[in-house]
């Protein structure tokens, strides 16, 4: 059988007898998902606020505290300004997940106050770019994570070379 | 209330692929987590055992971080059980498509948003701790 129903005539979609009571329940089961949708936009709230602060932070001081980074050896002590610059950079992220968070809420919302599937289409439509957050960080934390592999080591081989 | 048309449906379907394709690659990065925060945790527990006096700006024992860690990694493996779960009763919405099955599905969804709010309250919770941390550790 093919994935796509429309493609395979034994398999044509569409609303059974009971259309009514089950068009109610999707309704309300996107209703009740609000709940748990706040509670992810909170976190994110968090993390918007925990990445700007802590880019301006580091932007005005311009130093980053040894107490952060393990004393004498604090390899990050005279780039401040470059790591804020960085955290503001990457507070792009929460800030549009904050943005699409809030604009699911507000297709759940409709969901609830119109009855339509147009309402329903929307909240599917914005769940999905949802669910691809996860995915989104996964892939911009592995490429960081590359870049700072690669700085250690620039770092570590022009130490090497002026000892 | 208008009922559902087939134009609709295409909508809604189009929309349900792409979350089971999200879902099927949230379930492997959910493995890396859950086996990321499992590894984590007895290190803790080792680590707290023998060496707690190494690191005496730590407000807490090092073990009490194992439990955070364990925590994380139950929440973790739920979430991608649940995940996993979602993208599979997708798969089975998108070949035989029906109200009732769509209605399933989201049913599904919701609690994953709930696991989901569970684990962003915890995380939020850690988030706090670490902050009171680093601002105790540095007005030191």
């Amino acid at each position: 059988m093919t994935d796509n129903p429309y493609d395979a005539p034994q398999a044509q979609p569409g609303p059974p007898q009971d259309a009514d009571a089950a068009e109610a329940i999707i309704g309300e089961e996107l209703r009740k998902t609000s709940l748990g949708v706040i509670a992810c936009l909170a976190y994110l709230l968090f993390w918007l606020l925990g990445s700007v602060g802590m880019g301006l932070w580091l932007l005005v001081s311009g130093t980053v505290p040894d107490a952060l980074t393990g004393g004498a050896a604090n390899p990050l002590a005279g780039m401040g300004r470059g790591l804020g610059l960085i955290y503001l950079g990457l507070s792009v992220f929460p800030m549009a997940f904050v943005l699409a968070v809030w604009f699911f809420l507000r297709a759940l919302r409709r969901v609830a106050s119109l009855h339509d599937p147009g309402a329903v289409l929307q909240a599917l439509s914005w769940q999905r770019w949802l669910w691809l957050i996860p995915i989104t960080l996964v892939v911009v934390t592995i490429v960081l994570l590359f870049v700072f592999m690669a700085f250690v080591i620039i770092m570590g081989v022009v130490a090497g070379g002026a000892g | 209330m208008r009922s559902w048309t087939q134009d609709d449906w295409k909508r809604a379907l189009t929309a349900l692929r792409w979350t089971r394709t999200a879902g099927w690659a949230m379930v492997v990065i959910g493995v890396l987590y859950t086996g990321m925060f499992a590894l984590m945790a007895p290190l803790m527990f080792i680590g707290g055992a023998f060496e707690p006096q190494d690191m005496p700006e730590m407000p807490f024992p090092l073990w009490g971080l194992g439990v955070v860690y364990l925590i994380f990694a139950v929440i973790s493996l739920v979430i991608t059980v649940l995940t996993w779960r979602c993208a599979t009763i997708t798969g089975k919405l998108l070949r035989h498509p029906s109200t009732e099955g769509l209605a399933h599905v989201l049913r599904r969804y919701r609690q994953w948003w709930w696991m989901a709010g569970v684990f962003s309250v915890f995380g939020c919770l850690f988030g706090v701790v670490g902050w009171i941390f680093n601002i105790a550790v540095a007005l030191q």
